[in-house]
């Protein structure tokens, strides 16, 4: 092989050694997938102001300190919520069982304020999970927070009586220990899955630490 | 016992004494399920799957002594923002027509009384050509899962 040839060779191996080096530094970086999606970098939430399942504040202050796990509904809610809830807490009964869930806690906002008062809603999340919480508020509080996490909500028109119902965005929102919205998990859900995308997301942060 | 709570029961007594799965002309109706109801809330919901051997039908409408209403859903999720909405009716073809969470659902709208797990109540769909078909529906855990196979460790009252 004549001289330039090795040369060529040698730089293309090279480059080679250092693209897949690159690949693999890159890919540990990459976020977990999911089922759903992992925000590239954590979004800080600006403070918002609703009450929770005790009519006392439920604040940014709230979501720090522990991984949250939020889904917006309402009690009216025949399919859609009920189905969600029940996975979320069999994400939690897995999270348990896996010792992963001292530091996390579980929150039902609804969007509903007119029907779901505080005390109804002590309830409703009780019946789910003892460890569920909930939160609702006044229709400026509520569309603040809910718009930061992405989750669009609508009423029917001329709403009226007990039974109207809801459209909305039905997803399960994770805030990290610092009330950064870190991850979403898109309908529908499977408690499985959301247990699993939790773990991946714990171990990726672990890696990204060290 | 009041003499409503008396009916109400019997009703349910009813419910457990009918086949599991119904059938007339060729449809089918199977593994119809409900979610128990939280305390506080009088809606709720029915899913089963339909089968039909027969010739094309249309499910029209829905009707359960247990609740004042029973109206035809759909739950889907557009531009990521979940929906539901009426159905006027359903086709009923020869593939197998599933009513599931977040999918078609029998909203059941002022439920008599709430739904507790191991229920059992009666559910007349009624079809264009084969007309009342009637079935029974296990209310099973909160969870979905029948009796007996819960995560959590369920206590019984």
């Amino acid at each position: 092989m004549s001289r330039s040839k090795k040369i060529a060779l040698l730089a293309a191996a090279v480059a080679a050694a250092g693209g897949i080096l690159f690949g693999i530094l890159s890919r540990s970086d990459e976020p977990p997938s999911i089922a759903g999606f992992v925000y590239p970098e954590p979004r800080a939430i600006a403070p918002f102001a609703l009450v929770n399942q005790d009519g006392k504040a439920f604040d940014l202050g709230a979501l720090k300190g522990k991984w949250s796990f939020v889904y917006f509904g309402y009690s009216y809610c025949p399919d859609a919520c009920p189905t969600t809830l029940a996975e979320l807490s069999r994400a939690q009964n897995l999270l348990q069982s896996a010792g992963l869930d001292s530091g996390t806690q579980y929150i039902f906002v609804s969007v509903d304020s007119k029907r779901d008062t505080p005390r109804r809603l002590a309830q409703y999340v009780a019946f789910f999970n003892p460890k569920f919480l909930a939160a609702t508020g006044g229709d400026d509080a509520l569309a603040g927070f809910a718009r930061q996490v992405g989750v669009a909500y609508s009423f029917p028109e001329g709403k009226k009586g007990k039974t109207y119902a809801v459209d909305h965005t039905s997803i399960v929102a994770l805030f990290d220990p610092d009330a950064r919205l870190h991850a979403v998990f898109t309908p529908p859900q499977k408690g499985e899955e959301i247990a699993e995308g939790f773990r991946k997301i714990l171990r990726s942060g672990s890696r990204r630490a060290g | 016992m009041t003499q409503r709570n008396l009916w109400i029961s019997l009703v349910f007594a009813i419910g457990a004494s009918i086949p599991a799965a119904a059938s007339a002309q060729g449809i089918q109706v199977a593994d119809a399920w409900s979610r128990p109801t939280p305390p506080g809330v009088d809606v709720g919901v029915a899913y089963f799957v339909i089968r039909n051997a027969g010739k094309s039908d249309r499910l029209l409408r829905a009707s359960s002594p247990v609740a004042k209403r029973a109206e035809l859903h759909v739950s889907a999720v557009k531009d990521g923002i979940m929906k539901m909405e009426g159905l006027g009716s359903v086709d009923v073809g020869g593939t197998p027509v599933a009513f599931e969470p977040s999918g078609r659902h029998v909203m059941l709208v002022g439920l008599k009384r709430p739904l507790k797990e191991g229920d059992v109540f009666p559910l007349t769909l009624t079809f264009a050509n084969a007309g009342p078909v009637q079935t029974s529906v296990r209310v099973r855990g909160a969870d979905g899962l029948d009796k007996g196979h819960t995560m959590s460790p369920s206590m019984k009252h």
